[in-house]
């Protein structure tokens, strides 16, 4: 059984997450506005309503976050020399269910 | 059979919410019909703030609390940026006066009102340079007496202290003091490193991981700053990192995010001067952002490098002690 869910929502600034929120889940933010939060959750759920966020599902949201990553890393590719010396290339992220 | 009432004096309250709850309440929600807690924090946490103007990383941070902080320079997003920006507590605000030139990966000590930026990149070239800010405007002070970029400062305008960095290229293990006017080199780090978490002051500052020569080695050390001699402390509980967020005082410093190998974590912890423990996670996982604040009390990150590039994101943190609300469960 899936222990995450993800959803597209744009980070506004204040509020967007909350202290009170936070400390009771974890959420982690990939690449393309995609974020994850736990399944079958309350303040999950109520937080994902404050957020107008959109629901993906796993495959839909390891696309979006892969097409972010790979436009990162052709830009990395492009830099020169001694900006690639103070810089890491965009790893890949593989989603958890 | 006892009852609430019989222990406590009161009767357990109905209330629509929390307001006017005091810690250690116990009330019914009568909007989900669930007993409910009053209580406070236990370790800290994060919360989203307000954005900063254009995205960058390597960026200066300085501040004592969420709500009064500075941020300036920064790598926006390939070359280096020359503006500074303040925070209320909510939103960014845009200083009329700029760096005097492009900078990024630089030292940087104080609070949003006097703060001090030594070393980095400064108008592409590593820099010895050192400037003072007064609330208002940039100042050129005396140089530190070795260019580097990427090393680890904190500390006030009258006492800092900035260690390791990238002296071109490689890792540093320099570490001079600052007193109000000049730079005076001190007893050296036992390792060089660079992009290592830094808070503290002269005479009591600290270092946690960072880059240990080579890029795929990095550090869970503590090292403390102290009388001028730096001596092992504990490690970190969590991940061995560089490129963290970090600030506060020895006795109340923390960390958070940062890159542990290929991967960036959001892992964030609190020093107490002996030990670290684990806070809430923070909410995005950055490299070499700004940062700024007490870990007793509250300060942030703000920018740094993303999976995806350079963040705009402000990521604010607050000490245990919060008040919150749990819900009561039978299990």
């Amino acid at each position: 059984m899936a222990n995450n869910q993800y959803v597209v929502a744009e980070n506004w600034g204040k509020g967007f997450i909350e202290h009170n929120e936070s400390s009771k889940i974890n959420f982690t933010g990939h690449p393309g506005n995609v974020w994850q939060v736990p399944v079958q959750n309350a303040t999950a759920n109520i937080w994902i309503s404050k957020v107008l966020g959109q629901l993906k599902t796993k495959n839909e949201a390891q696309a979006i976050v892969d097409a972010e990553i790979t436009a990162a890393q052709t830009a990395w590719d492009a830099l020169s020399d001694s900006d690639k010396e103070i810089s890491t290339r965009p790893e890949n992220i593989t989603l958890e269910e | 059979m006892t009852t609430y009432k019989e222990v406590i004096g009161t009767a357990v309250q109905s209330l629509a919410n929390s307001t006017g709850t005091q810690e250690g309440q116990i009330w019914y929600d009568t909007a989900n019909n669930v007993f409910k807690l009053q209580t406070v924090s236990t370790t800290g946490s994060w919360a989203s703030g307000g954005v900063i103007p254009s995205a960058k990383r390597f960026n200066g941070g300085a501040g004592d609390n969420v709500n009064a902080m500075l941020e300036w320079g920064g790598d926006n997003p390939s070359s280096g940026s020359t503006i500074t920006n303040t925070y209320d507590g909510t939103s960014w605000t845009t200083t009329p006066n700029s760096y005097s030139a492009p900078t990024k990966g630089m030292g940087f000590a104080g609070i949003q009102t006097a703060a001090l930026s030594f070393g980095g990149d400064y108008n592409n070239s590593r820099s010895a340079k050192t400037f003072l800010w007064n609330g208002s405007t940039w100042a050129a002070q005396n140089d530190l007496n070795t260019a580097r970029d990427q090393g680890s400062g904190a500390g006030t305008t009258s006492a800092a202290f900035y260690a390791g960095g990238n002296p071109g290229p490689g890792y540093g293990n320099n570490t001079e003091t600052w007193d109000g006017s000049c730079w005076t080199n001190s007893s050296n780090i036992p390792y060089s490193v660079r992009e290592a978490g830094s808070g503290g002051t002269v005479p009591a500052g600290w270092l946690m991981g960072g880059l240990t020569g080579n890029p795929t080695s990095y550090g869970s050390q503590t090292t403390e700053f102290s009388s001028g001699t730096w001596t092992s402390g504990n490690n970190v509980s969590g991940p061995a990192r560089w490129g963290q967020a970090a600030a506060g005082p020895q006795t109340a410093g923390w960390i958070g995010t940062g890159n542990s190998g290929t991967t960036r974590v959001n892992n964030s912890e609190s020093y107490d001067g002996t030990s670290w423990s684990s806070n809430a996670a923070t909410n995005t996982a950055v490299i070499d952002p700004g940062s700024a604040g007490n870990g007793g009390v509250s300060g942030g990150y703000f920018g740094g490098e993303a999976s995806g590039g350079n963040s705009n994101v402000t990521e604010e943190y607050s000490a245990a002690g919060l008040p919150t609300t749990v819900t009561l469960t039978t299990s």
